[in-house]
């Protein structure tokens, strides 16, 4: 072993002494210190990809977690970069190349894909990289989409203009040059040498509906186009001083293009340059932006508060793809905002909130942007902002206006999103309240599946008030911003795009505290609290049956109907079981289906929701009443079945356990009281 | 006029803080004890004539029952022909068998005789009282039948007392200011519970909500309510009675259903409290200052607490629907020894105070397999 390249670098020294005595026994020499030559296999040279009978292997630093290089002259096919050969995918971690045998192999299966034809989507976007011909490199900036326009066909070509032009519509021209080598690129960047100002240069671009591989020299280029196009091209040069032409072929995803920079000087000499092209317009972003971005451009959102939460989703949901976006804000940005606002820094302190988001989102080409400045409390003005948009999402923090949101949506059947941050940023919860299963803004304070998520103490929750009273400061770090403002914009495409995948509430721990939020992640169902909805009639019934059977249990069964989603207890018959004890209760097959019948004629909405007895000896559930209502669990007559134990006393002050059958548990419950059922027939508040 | 008066759920709350068949036993042990009395050739011959006062008698007694008061009036004797001291000695000849079973308990005032169970009045009592009070002989039968299972101590206070002027005269008992403790003082004390019962009868003859006298009814919710957020602190229970007789006199609290009228009740008695300087309470029948006068910071926290109810209350009457309203009540009426919370929730209503929403059939059918739970 020793300290020179190749092995000064490697992660595994021994295992590249292995290799490298594997591929010297097979031929290879050392040229260079990480290169070893040695002889191309033969079915590359069959294939037709070159003519030489040598290759070279490139030991990369830190093998063999990158693959060694190939270096293969004259190597002419897609995958080519100039010499190298890339016959490894950035995502392949096989290590495949860690033997010559491994390395030869997928040569082979390159050359079997080669065959047939890559896959478009192997397709290199960045054709500059095949090119092989020494000459100077600009930059360029396009639009590919913009240039040719419609939907062209082999053959084609037509102008284009550069840079500062504007186009018939007022739009910029949809390409840029500029001198890479001097900087990123501002629209007052060098230009290359020779080349006086956008408006001198016009283009053609020559479109081909394929090509063997890119080109790779201006030769090559000439080659892959039609006659015709060939004429036009030289009539371009013969005729103007600056022309740039590209060649462009469709892949996958897209036209990509290769072009030239063409400029004469004075005596006639021209210089050609090959521009390094990168793509920009709407399409090229959208690329970007996920597969939803397509059907998100004819969808709009409205964010109620640009604030640190509806800021972020605001350019989230900007840069997914939305294509209209309602921002309402009535408050201004301060220096202090910017910590957790999505306003770029050096944001000037007074902007509104919602100027500095539309002009910042005003970069992603396929969004159009209003805003409205103003506080929208009130029932009306809230009805308008939400029938302006696909989904409204609340960023406001504010627990009353998120449930007048949710009321005034409700009422109108439009759907809502609201996000919010709680016990200083340790908890995120996003609500939605848009699919008819969705259980409102306004039921769910009651319901245990939406966990009342109580505050810190306000000193650990705030860190002050800006302006008095009204406006306390959320302690959530931005960390604790940006994924509420995540959970809130994922919510909302899942929605719009209609695959519902997720809840109508989310709750996102991300520090523990006290139970039910004490593990990190999600919050589960399972995790939470289960109440049962007992009726204060059912369960004085309960008591006194189980007061008037001592010394012995009895017991029976609780039904009841489902009300905002969750069972109601409203009435408890008894099956008295004549040879009950102390310790034993049973009920007889068919007494308790014959029991729902009866209890069906008072009232057609009750069914059976569970089983109950007396212990008078206080103790929780026997292992066989666990195994009990296991089985009745197994039925779907008696599904997901409630059992309530009676302590009974001879005062008639008995205590109540409730259990409930879950995923092959038998677990506490809490009760819940309530009054009886609504009536069948009328609106008890009429 | 209450939004919602939710007139069930108050009578359910009348039943609820009512005594129940409780009073029915409490009753019976006056019957009983009154035959004891009655026994005596000594009290037989100074004219004994026993009567039922106290809350019992006024029919304003709420859950979980207290002292049964009974006067033991000598009727052959005044103020000026017998001592305390003799009339009272006279009384603890006479309750000797109660003594003889360890139930009987000396007080400076009065005897105290215990019941508790065990010693809960034979049925021969129950059925005496039954007939006189127009209990149902059913009721009778169930509580006889359950009489031994009934955990419900309490105690029979025999107070003896002789006529003074239209009135009466019962043993005045002082305080000794080093040791506390309470003594006969050998003086007679002027009372009239008997015309308080009386008074009290007159008083709830109207207002009448739902063909029921306001009075007794707003007594009891007020004596509740007392009970819930002021227990153990004085003034007692007599004092709010008496400043209800006097607001319902005054025609001041008023109101067409219960809500409205319990509302303003609380309004009443939470004003009163802040004035009782100027405006001392006075009982009905002597138009003396209630004694003894409740010390000025117990009045104080009580005006605080009732203030404090009376907006809920009033909150309660103005409440947009009715789950937020009985919530409310819910606050106001607090719960007793029996429930945690003496006012119903109405039908359709969470005890959130959120209505219920739309009800969905359960379909479920309850399977027709034989259940076995237990220890087997």
């Amino acid at each position: 072993m020793n300290d020179e390249p190749p092995f000064d670098e490697t992660a595994d020294p021994e295992l590249l002494q292995r290799f490298i005595d594997e591929i010297e026994a097979a031929g290879f020499e050392r040229v260079e210190p990480s290169a070893w030559e040695g002889p191309t296999p033969r079915s590359l040279i069959d294939a037709g990809h070159t003519d030489s009978e040598r290759m070279a292997i490139i030991i990369q630093p830190a093998w063999p977690y990158f693959p060694p290089l190939l270096r293969v002259p004259g190597i002419a096919a897609w995958h080519a970069d100039q010499e190298r050969l890339c016959i490894w995918h950035g995502e392949d971690f096989s290590q495949r190349w860690k033997t010559l045998e491994g390395i030869y192999h997928r040569i082979d299966e390159w050359i079997e894909e080669a065959k047939d034809g890559f896959a478009a989507v192997e397709n290199a976007r960045n054709p500059e990289i095949y090119w092989q011909e020494d000459i100077e490199r600009v930059a360029g900036l396009v639009d590919i989409d913009a240039v040719i326009g419609g939907s062209p066909s082999d053959g084609d070509h037509d102008e284009f203009q550069f840079g500062d032009a504007r186009s018939a519509d007022g739009r910029p021209s949809p390409i840029n040059v500029f001198d890479i080598e001097r900087g990123a690129f501002r629209i007052t960047s060098p230009l290359p040498i020779g080349l006086q100002n956008h408006r001198q240069a016009r283009g053609r671009w020559f479109y081909r509906t394929s090509v063997p591989h890119p080109p790779r020299s201006i030769e090559e280029f000439r080659s892959f186009l039609t006659d015709k196009q060939r004429e036009r091209l030289d009539r371009d040069l013969r005729s103007r001083p600056v022309v740039m032409y590209g060649l462009v072929w469709p892949n996958n995803a897209g036209l990509v293009a290769t072009m030239i920079l063409s400029i004469a000087d004075q005596t006639g000499t021209r210089t050609d340059r090959l521009v390094v092209l990168r793509p920009t317009g709407r399409n090229a972003l959208l690329l970007r932006a996920g597969p939803d971005a397509a059907g998100l451009q004819q969808r709009s959102v409205a964010i109620l508060g640009a604030g640190a939460i509806g800021s972020h989703a605001a350019e989230l949901l900007t840069r997914a793809g939305i294509g209209r976006l309602r921002l309402v804000d009535f408050d201004r940005l301060w220096p202090v905002n910017l910590v957790r606002h999505a306003a770029p820094p050096g944001t000037p302190a007074g902007t509104n909130k919602t100027d500095v988001l539309r002009d910042h989102l005003s970069q992603y080409p396929w969004a159009q942007i209003d805003v409205v400045e103003g506080a929208l409390g009130t029932p009306s003005g809230l009805h308008q902002l939400l029938a302006s948009a696909d989904i409204t999402i609340d960023g406001t923090g504010h627990a009353g206006l998120a449930e007048l949101i949710g009321r005034v949506a409700q009422g109108n059947g439009q759907p809502v999103v609201s996000a919010a941050l709680f016990r200083g940023g340790a908890v995120a919860r996003v609500r939605r309240q848009a699919l008819e299963g969705d259980t409102p803004f306004v039921q769910r304070p009651h319901l245990d599946r939406y966990p009342e998520i109580p505050p810190l103490d306000d000193e650990l929750e705030y860190v002050g008030t800006e302006t008095g009273c009204l406006a306390l400061v959320h302690n959530a770090p931005p960390t604790a911003v940006t994924l509420a403002a995540t959970l809130a914009a994922e919510v909302a495409i899942d929605h719009l795009t209609g695959r519902h995948d997720h809840p109508d509430e989310i709750i996102e721990v991300i520090r523990a505290g006290e139970p039910p939020f004490d593990q990190l992640g999600r919050l589960r169902p399972d995790d939470l609290p289960v109440t049962i909805d007992l009726t204060e009639r059912a369960q004085d019934q309960l008591r006194e049956l189980g007061r008037a059977a001592l010394p012995v249990e009895t017991g029976g069964i609780l039904l009841g109907c489902h009300v905002d989603g969750r069972p109601v207890v409203a009435e408890v018959v008894e099956l008295p079981d004549a040879d009950a004890t102390e310790n034993h209760y049973r009920i007889p097959e068919g007494a308790a289906q014959a029991a729902v019948v009866a209890a069906r004629e008072r009232d057609g909405r009750v069914g059976y929701l569970g089983e109950w007895h007396s212990h008078p000896s206080g103790e929780g559930p026997s292992p066989l009443d666990v195994a009990a209502m296991l089985v009745l669990d197994a039925d779907e007559d008696t599904t997901d079945p409630i059992l309530v134990l009676v302590e009974p006393a001879t005062d008639g002050q008995g205590g109540l356990d409730a259990f409930v059958t879950r995923n092959g548990r038998v677990m506490p419950a809490s009760i819940c009281s309530t009054g009886d059922l609504p009536s069948a027939d009328k609106d008890e508040d009429a | 006029m209450a939004e919602h008066d939710l007139n069930d759920e108050f009578l359910t709350t009348q039943q609820r803080i009512s005594l129940g068949d409780r009073a029915l036993i409490a009753i019976a042990a006056h019957v009983e004890v009154r035959s004891v009395l009655r026994a005596d050739p000594q009290l037989r011959g100074h004219g004994l004539y026993d009567i039922l006062i106290g809350s019992y008698a006024r029919r304003v007694s709420i859950w979980p029952g207290k002292d049964v008061d009974v006067f033991g009036r000598l009727n052959h004797d005044d103020v000026g022909t017998i001592t305390p001291d003799d009339a009272y000695g006279m009384f603890d000849t006479a309750l000797q068998p109660f003594a003889d079973q360890r139930r009987l308990t000396p007080q400076p005032r009065s005897y105290k005789v215990d019941y508790r169970p065990g010693r809960l009045p034979g049925e021969q009592f129950l059925r005496t009282a039954a007939a006189e009070y127009g209990w149902a002989r059913q009721r009778v039968d169930r509580v006889v039948r359950e009489l031994d299972q009934l955990a419900f101590e309490f105690s029979v206070d025999v107070v003896p007392a002789v006529g003074w002027g239209d009135h009466y005269g019962i043993p005045e008992v002082g305080r000794n200011v080093s040791t506390g403790e309470r003594y006969r003082t050998g003086h007679w004390r002027l009372t009239d519970p008997v015309e308080l019962n009386r008074l009290t009868q007159v008083r709830n003859r109207a207002p009448r909500i739902g063909g029921a006298g306001a009075y007794v009814r707003t007594v009891k919710a007020i004596k509740q309510v007392k009970a819930h957020h002021l227990p153990d602190t004085k003034p007692s229970a007599l004092f709010y009675e008496f400043l209800l007789h006097d607001g319902f006199t005054e025609g001041t609290i008023t109101g067409a259903s219960w809500a409205d009228i319990t509302a303003s009740a609380l309004a009443y008695v939470s004003a009163r409290l802040h004035t009782i300087a100027e405006r001392p309470v006075c009982d009905p029948v002597l138009h003396e200052e209630y004694q003894p006068a409740p010390p000025a910071g117990d009045l104080a926290a009580s005006a605080t607490a009732l203030d404090d109810v009376a907006r809920a209350a009033q909150r309660a009457v103005r409440a947009s629907t009715r789950c937020q309203a009985a919530i409310e009540w819910r606050q106001v009426f607090g719960g007793n020894e029996r429930r945690d919370q003496v006012f119903p929730l109405p039908p359709g209503c969470r005890g959130t105070g959120a209505t219920m929403g739309a009800t969905a059939a359960n379909i479920a059918a309850g399977g027709t397999a034989e259940r076995s739970f237990g220890e087997r």
